[in-house]
């Protein structure tokens, strides 16, 4: 328990490079080294000293910058594949009276990430909280994890830049990028909030008057014409019932699909986004409807997130020779 | 102050450090470093606009191709190149400061600075070497950081649009980024710095391979220890408070006097011309062997009865070996190249003339024994012969001689007479003022003229009159004198206290010392008073300075080593005979030079033991981690069983999403799961065993139901 409180202490190990500076530095004190060995040139041996000295001191400040850090990483609420969005990332200086200067962020996302995603803070006083911003556009819709982040300083003299790499989870559901094309002309023209249906229930719509009968809510009777037929007779209403569009998105790949298939299937997932959009805009319940799954029926008026998550975790399926192509039951739309 | 201003103040100390040590050494003329110092401060002015235009760093580039070109063909001409070198250097510096535009700039000029420094290791070992050096200490971690900030402004900055990137970068330099505090850490800095350094200096193992040595024949010019001394020349000096010797006599005590007459023989001189002292021709000098550390010069090696001297002798301009009185031996510490010691050349010629071979232009540490008996000296008529010489024309002092010694019986009577005469008859006084000589002889003039004159006047008086009376003499130049230096606990003799004297050969008593100059000599020496003190004081960091640090090497390693070994050993130290001392260093290191090597040989082995033990734990999580992932395997096995594996490549949090999507209706438990297998995995925070337990029994019931997905339609 001790071992793991040290090694929580510390932190993960450092890495170490030479800067270019740091090498010409590292050649010079080599160089003054050989002088002094050579000529025994006491003088030598003490620019030897002090050259050393630096570079343990460099080390040594290095440290103090990395340690007692606490990164993190603010995701942002919606991300599109080929759209830039914005990651903070925070840097909390936990030290009580040394500032960290020259400290760098950089946000991976796992291994064959290209990185460049980096952000600087020059001065983060003790205590202090920092927040930057850096852009990032993911390459697809899905699941983008980012794994950790770099914490690089090059301080104090820009000889060595010294590196921790702190594991911070986060996975980021990238949606698929909205096609640019309006598709409203291919929803039906019929909108409104609320469509009268041809059953009876609650509704706005008043469908006609019956009888009471005992049960009924006193609300609905219609005193009115109960007073002019001389007999109870309550309100019959229509039940309300908002137009609802089922898009299909049949991931299956057929085992004949030609090179582009997959191209095609993603500008296909693009439209639907957007036709998703749309119709929810237009007034219309929206659900998504593929060989996963279904999505939640998203009601008009509701923003499309649960649609466009379940599209960007849509995965292609290979299909074998004669499989069948994905049935819908009811009203649907082919997306 | 603004990040700007003090940048640009600490490249500017710094700069002008290295070009102070530039200056250290005789290489660079009074010309060449004043236009060095007037353009440095000239630079200080160049800002702004001006240096901005790019007609402004093209001609600064032009200028300086003249410059080495005009150096090159000085070479060529002839000029030494060690000062062609440093001026281009220098004016390389000079064009920096003029063009210090970006952080680019700043950090040439540090480099440059630093290179001054390491190019004036060779020339200076003063002690102002140790002030340009701890200054460096000090600044150039400022400058380094400073620096280095300066250049990542710049970067992060790079690629915004040139207009915003300016606005961005101007607003930061006019900030006030690092502070009093800044500072005043950075400068606490040069403590551990200095200790860093102080320790790498002391460990760095010392094994000179002198393939190339640079040290440099320089020294005080003191005269009369040269081949000749011309009357006049010597002892005109007597105000000049330079320090030349610095002498530990045996027996100081706690509280030892102020002043005392101590009597340091350089060189003698046989042959006088009526002007001018000389050696004799053909006198050859002869190379002394030595046993270890020990010359038998002038008599034998060193006994344990004998009386130990310790001298600091600066770099002279003639490498003469001083003595003390009755001194039998000398103890030497010998070079070190190589790693291997290296004995010194120490050569005696006749007059008991002993001369080092100087290599290093560093000066002489040696240990001089006297013993309370020296061995009698043999006479050789023939080496007599030579001391008896009088130059023509003196026939008038060897008459006045011949009156004051009239009735003596013996030449010790002659001589006790003659030195009565001379010292404290009153009849000549001490004066530094030189009688006019208009062509005639010193002596004549001096004797019966002017009566007065320094110490080389009476000197030469008699030892020409004891020749002419028969009684072999000569002249010793030497110092004599020595102020205590509570600072260093040493008596210095400064050039002032240069001396001269006669040695007489007295049957069955040897050659005997007799100063016939008056006791006004003392009045004349350099004054006392603050000046005094501050020069005591800084006589004795210099001493230390070139004891400690310039002449530190190998067998003072290991003469650490030892004193360690002795500090830590249990057994009592053994008494040293002399014998056993010859396998010693004269030197010893400062007590806290063995502190800081102790401190550092504690931390090397310290961290080289936490390596060790970080190296042999096992690896893998901690014992939190374990229970977590043994839960979180639970879940997956359950997962499978219900047909919902999670594939290798899908992280927990990605398979919560998919069986969310799926549809899964026990949510509440992935989610819990999930969310402490990371908490602990990678948060740092901690599952035990009872908790751990209750998730995999959850997990297990969970798993036996049949209802957890929606049936497909």
């Amino acid at each position: 328990m001790a071992k793991e409180k040290k090694r929580r202490r510390r932190g993960p190990p450092r890495r170490l490079k030479f800067t270019r500076e740091g090498r010409v530095f590292v050649f010079v004190t080599v160089g003054v080294g050989a002088a002094a060995v050579n000529t025994g040139n006491n003088l030598l041996y003490l620019v030897l000293g002090l050259l050393l000295s630096l570079i343990v001191l460099s080390g040594i400040l290095s440290e103090l910058v990395l340690r007692s850090v606490r990164v993190g990483r603010q995701l942002p609420r919606r991300a599109f594949a080929g759209t830039p969005c914005l990651v903070e990332l925070s840097l909390l200086n936990l030290k009580r009276r040394l500032p960290s200067y020259s400290v760098e962020l950089e946000d991976v996302a796992g291994p064959d990430d290209e990185g460049g995603r980096r952000v600087w803070f020059l001065k983060v006083g003790p205590g202090e909280t920092q927040l930057r911003a850096y852009s990032r556009t993911p390459a697809r819709r899905g699941w983008l994890r980012l794994t950790q982040l770099r914490v690089r300083t090059r301080y104090p003299f820009g000889l060595f830049e010294k590196w921790r790499v702190i594991d911070v989870e986060d996975a980021l559901l990238v949606f698929p990028k909205v096609d640019d094309a309006p598709s409203i002309a291919q929803v039906r023209a019929e909108t409104g909030p609320d469509a009268p249906s041809r059953r009876l229930g609650p509704g706005a719509e008043v469908a006609g008057l019956r009888d009471y009968v005992a049960g009924d809510d006193a609300r609905s009777i219609h005193w009115r014409r109960s007073a002019s037929l001389g007999r109870v007779v309550v309100r019959e209403r229509q039940r309300d019932e908002a137009r609802k569009l089922t898009l299909v998105v049949d991931e299956g790949r057929p085992a004949d699909a030609s090179e582009g298939w997959d191209e095609a299937f993603e500008a296909l997932v693009s439209r639907t986004a957007r036709r998703a959009a749309d119709a929810l805009e237009r007034g219309a319940a929206v659900e998504i409807v593929s060989r996963s799954g279904t999505s939640p029926l998203v009601l008009a008026g509701q923003p499309p997130d649960p649609l466009w998550r379940h599209l960007a975790l849509l995965e292609i399926v290979p299909l074998e020779d004669g499989a069948e192509a994905l049935a819908v039951r009811g009203e649907v739309t082919a997306a | 102050m603004s990040f700007a201003r003090l940048h640009k103040i600490v490249s500017y100390v710094l700069s002008g450090l290295g070009l102070f040590a530039l200056s250290l050494g005789p290489e660079l003329e009074l010309p060449a470093e004043l236009v060095m110092f007037a353009a440095w401060i000239a630079s200080w002015f160049a800002e702004g606009e001006r240096i901005q235009r790019p007609g402004w760093a093209r001609a600064w580039t032009i200028a300086l191709g003249v410059f080495l070109a005009l150096q090159v063909g000085r070479g060529f001409l002839g000029a030494p190149l060690l000062p062609l070198v440093l001026e281009m250097t220098a004016a390389l510096q000079i064009s920096r400061l003029f063009n210090r535009r970006t952080a680019r700039e700043h950090q040439q000029i540090a480099a440059l600075a630093l290179l001054h420094l390491i190019a004036s290791t060779v020339l200076s070992t003063e002690i102002t070497y140790a002030v340009v050096f701890f200054g460096f200490v000090v600044v150039l971690p400022w400058t380094l950081a400073l620096g280095h900030l300066r250049a990542e402004v710049e970067s992060q900055h790079a690629p915004l649009p040139e207009e915003e990137r300016e606005e961005a970068l101007a607003r930061t330099l006019r900030s006030r980024l690092v502070g009093p505090g800044f500072l005043a850490g950075t400068a606490a800095l040069a403590l551990p710095l200095f200790a860093m350094t102080a320790t790498v200096f002391l460990a760095f193992p010392r094994v000179g391979l002198g393939f190339l040595s640079l040290g440099r024949d320089l020294g005080q010019r003191v005269s009369g220890f040269g081949a000749d001394v011309e009357l006049g020349d010597f002892g005109t000096i007597r105000t000049d408070p330079t320090v030349v010797l610095r002498v530990e006599p045996p027996g100081m005590g706690e509280d030892p006097p102020e002043r005392l007459a101590l009597r340091m023989r350089g060189t003698s001189f046989d042959h006088y011309d009526g002007r001018r002292w000389t050696r004799t021709s053909g006198m050859e000098s002869e190379g002394v062997g030595h046993a270890d550390d020990f010359y038998p010069v002038p008599h034998r090696f060193p006994r344990r009865t004998d009386r130990r001297w310790t001298i600091v002798l600066d770099a002279l301009d003639e490498p003469v070996i001083f003595l003390p009185p009755n001194a039998v031996a000398l103890e030497i510490p010998p070079r070190m190249t190589g790693g291997v010691p290296i004995g010194r050349e120490v050569r005696v010629a006749p007059g008991l003339d002993v001369r080092y071979a100087d290599a290093d232009g560093l000066g002489l540490r040696y240990v001089a024994w006297t013993a309370a008996d020296p061995p009698r000296e043999e006479a050789d008529p023939d080496q007599l012969e030579r001391y008896l010489q009088v130059p023509d024309g003196h026939e008038r002092v060897a008459a006045l001689a011949r009156e004051w010694t009239e009735g003596a019986s013996s030449d010790g009577d002659r001589v006790e007479r003659l030195v009565a005469r001379l010292q404290s008859s009153g009849a000549y006084t001490y004066s530094l003022d030189t009688p006019r000589l208009d062509g005639r002889l010193p002596l004549e003039v001096f004797l019966f003229e002017a009566r007065r004159g320094h110490c080389e006047y009476f000197s030469t008086a008699l030892a020409v009159m004891l020749r002419s009376l028969g009684v072999p003499a000569r002249n010793i130049t030497g110092f004599l004198g020595g102020r205590f230096n509570p600072y260093g606990r040493y008596y210095a003799l400064s050039q002032g206290d240069a001396h001269s004297w006669v040695e007489a050969w007295l049957p069955g008593r040897g050659w005997v010392v007799l100063d016939p100059t008056p006791a006004g000599r003392d009045a004349v020496g350099p004054g006392g008073g603050w000046l005094s003190t501050v020069r005591a004081i800084f006589d004795a960091i210099q001493t230390r300075w070139a004891d400690d640090v310039v002449g530190y090497d190998l067998r003072a390693q290991i003469s650490i080593v030892r004193e360690l070994r002795d500090l830590f050993g249990s057994d009592e130290p053994e008494a040293r005979t002399p014998e056993a001392r010859a396998e010693e260093s004269s030197w010893r290191p400062p007590g806290w030079a063995l502190i800081l090597l102790g401190l550092a040989l504690i931390a090397v082995a310290g961290a080289w033991l936490a390596r060790r033990r970080a190296r042999a734990a096992p690896d893998g999580p901690p014992d939190a981690a374990r229970v977590a992932i043994r839960v979180y395997r639970a879940l997956d096995r359950a997962m499978a069983k219900l047909g919902h594996p999670r594939p290798p490549e899908r992280t927990p949090t990605e398979q919560v999403a998919a069986l969310e999507t799926a549809g899964f209706r026990e949510m509440d438990l992935l989610h819990e799961v999930t969310r402490r297998y990371l908490e602990v995995r990678y948060g740092g925070a901690t599952l035990d065993e009872r908790e751990g337990a209750a998730l995999e029994r959850r997990i297990l019931e969970m798993a036996r139901r049949r209802d957890l997905f929606p049936r497909a339609e």
